[in-house]
């Protein structure tokens, strides 16, 4: 188990180191937003996944980063003496300047409160940024450009994409070595039961004010990399939606997973890339997938996938079976079901769908989907929708890869005889 | 004076209106191996809080070694000398039972913000945490989650943690609740042994484990201190009696 392992990282890497040589400019910046995303979202589960700490409102210092680094820039045209592949660290410092503030006031209460913080914290930089024209450059943004460095130019799309995917794995290995510290080992233990932490002797506000501004510097040099990339900042970074995706990152990739947060950000990065292209609804089926995960497998796939890693080398199960087969049909089965329903529906709810209607008068027309005509007016179209959604979220749910949330396991009390779950 | 490790002095707490404890005076000798007993309500937990530092004292102070801790935020109270275990267990579930130890074991050594775990003083942690974890029976549990272990062992763990921090002042909540007879006469040599050399306060019910463990035994009731005295003083005496039949009367 473990060499596959070995084997899945150096096939990763290999194909990192020469995505630039296979691939066209568009993969290139699709990698380059991925590995971004992913940043954002390892130093977002530091506080949530290792702390247990509540941020929604990371946006504000991925923000920050981004117009911290657009200036440097500025400064390194002007004759600074920055060196460019440094960049990500002028990010970084603004995004723990910035933490360590708002990590000190967040700090002061615990629970759904420091949540509560974090948001008016994100909103107050959010307002500002708005009111500051001259700082934040008002709708239009900032501008800059990436200046070369030595012998390093940073011209090309591919220079971005090997910084940063140095910067990606410096990251990665920087908080996996944290984790892994004696102070990573105090942080779970605040995660694990706080109290019991202070009365073990240790200052709980001082290390949860310090992880905040850590998780913020790692929020900031994601951020950072994206103007680098851009060479632009918008205001449009603070806004709640960049807080709400880093969220949804690590929930749907698993927070307690050191690369759960990964997994989420590469898949979200790329499905917003080609869903985007293929139906007007992806932010829904993105937030269909984010509470499916949350009330039916809240371990994220990342937690999936080390559960199932687990099973293998206790020798419970084959690392692939026929049940794979049936939850994998199974699963494609409610997607199918859940895209007719929401196209059909999206579809004959638009504008452009009534004119049609009007024109034809009143007759109306197929919805295409996937090659095939969907009758608005057929009974077929609703119970394949329905139909697919319900049989296939039934058979997951039978088979064990989705669970009941706790709220709605009736069964478990009425049998109070174990049926194999751990939890 | 130096013989007395804690001193409490006319300490009081009320939350609101309520008087939970009103003129608290007790002295606890170096070495003391105290039980603080009385019938639910009495304010046994709220005592405990206030010497932790989980609440400030309304009024009165509390010197631990002759320096003042009352009103201390807890960590400030712990690094002064003192350890505590709740009743409830406050052990940390997802991390290993050595990870636990070593958790109370790194802050004694002054590593509250180590980044590397190496030199010297990091063999000593490890080599002082197995050392706990052996005298506890746990070096074979030492890689299991704590969340993962019997309950019985999860109260040995937080002793052991409780201990772990070199606090020379201990108090135990509660440290049998929950256990059965032949778990509680285990816990019984197992306190005495961890707590060897060390001044030990505790709150319990089990009058057979207080009788068998303190050396002193303090009765609280309604917030006050009724009698303190050897466990055969206590025994013997009216009043305790009373009080206690009176709770078992309703």
């Amino acid at each position: 188990m473990k060499s596959i392992f070995y084997i899945l990282i150096a096939a990763l890497a290999g194909f990192l180191i020469v995505l630039p040589y296979v691939g066209d400019l568009a993969s290139q910046n699709l990698a380059i937003k991925v590995m971004i995303a992913a940043i954002f979202a390892l130093g977002f589960n530091l506080l949530w996944g290792q702390a247990g700490l509540p941020s929604f409102g990371h946006a504000a210092y991925y923000g920050i980063g981004t117009f911290a680094t657009i200036y440097a820039m500025e400064a390194i045209d002007k004759g600074g003496f920055l060196p460019t592949p440094l960049l990500p660290l002028v990010g970084a410092a603004a995004g723990f300047a910035f933490g360590l503030i708002a990590g000190w006031f967040a700090t002061i209460r615990t629970g759904v409160y420091f949540a509560m913080i974090t948001v008016a914290l994100a909103e107050l930089v959010s307002a500002i940024a708005v009111k500051w024209e001259s700082v934040f450059g008002g709708e239009s943004g900032l501008r800059s450009i990436r200046s070369d460095w030595g012998p390093f130019a940073f011209q090309t799309t591919t220079s971005v994409y090997y910084l940063t995917l140095v910067w990606a794995i410096l990251v990665m290995l920087f908080l996996y070595w944290l984790q892994g510290s004696p102070f990573g080992l105090i942080v779970r233990g605040i995660r694990e039961r706080e109290l019991r932490v202070k009365f073990l002797g240790y200052d709980a506000r001082k290390v949860k004010t310090l992880v905040f501004a850590v998780s913020a510097a790692v929020s900031g040099l994601a951020g950072a990399l994206l103007a680098i990339s851009d060479e632009s900042a918008n205001m449009v970074l603070f806004q709640g939606a960049g807080s709400a995706f880093v969220v949804l990152n690590t929930v749907i990739g698993g927070a307690n997973v050191f690369f759960g947060p990964v997994i989420g950000a590469a898949l979200t990065t790329c499905f917003g890339y080609f869903g985007a292209n293929l139906s007007h609804f992806w932010m829904f089926y993105l937030g269909v997938a984010f509470v499916a995960t949350v009330l039916f497998a809240p371990e994220g796939i990342g937690g999936a996938i080390v559960e199932r890693v687990r099973q293998v080398r206790a020798g419970e199960r084959a690392p692939l079976d026929l049940s794979d087969v049936v939850n994998l049909a199974a699963l494609i089965l409610a997607i199918v079901g859940l895209i007719i329903l929401v196209e059909v529906t999206g579809t004959i709810c638009s504008e452009s769908y009534r004119a049609a209607v009007a024109s034809g008068q009143g007759v109306w027309p197929a919805v295409r989907l996937m090659g095939l005509s969907f009758n608005p007016f057929s009974p077929l179209t609703w119970i394949a929708g329905v139909g697919g959604l319900l049989l296939g979220t039934w058979v997951l749910l039978k088979q064990g890869l989705a669970k009941w949330p706790s709220f709605l396991r009736r069964a478990e009390l009425a049998h109070p005889v174990g049926t194999g779950e751990t939890k | 004076m130096t013989d007395v490790t804690l001193s409490l002095a006319s300490v009081a707490k009320s939350f609101g209106i309520v008087r939970v404890l009103e003129a608290i005076d007790l002295e606890i000798a170096r070495g003391e191996r105290h039980a603080l007993i009385g019938p639910n309500g009495a304010g046994k937990s709220t005592l405990f809080n206030l010497i932790s530092g989980a609440f400030a004292p309304t009024s009165g102070t509390i010197t631990l070694n002759g320096s003042t801790i009352g009103g201390l935020v807890p960590h400030k109270i712990n690094r002064a000398g003192l350890g505590r275990s709740f009743q409830i267990t406050h052990v940390f579930d997802k991390l290993t039972v050595r990870e636990n130890i070593m958790l109370s074991v790194m802050g004694r050594f002054g590593k509250r913000w180590s980044l590397l775990r190496r030199g010297p003083v990091w063999t000593d942690i490890g080599r002082e945490t197995d050392a706990i974890l052996e005298g506890a029976n746990l070096t074979a549990r030492a890689h299991k989650r704590a969340g993962d272990l019997a309950y019985s062992e999860q109260r040995a763990v937080e002793i052991c943690m409780t201990v772990g921090t070199g606090a020379d002042l201990i108090l135990l909540d509660e440290p049998t609740a929950g256990m059965s007879r032949e778990e509680t006469e285990h816990v019984i040599t197992f306190i005495r042994r961890m707590t060897e050399g060390r001044t030990l306060v505790m709150v319990e019910h089990d009058m057979d484990v207080v009788f068998n463990l303190a050396d002193r035994v303090s009765v609280l009731v309604n917030g006050r201190i009724l009698m303190t005295g050897t466990p055969a003083e206590i025994r013997a005496d009216a009043r305790v009696r009373e009080a206690y039949l009176g709770e078992g009367a309703h």
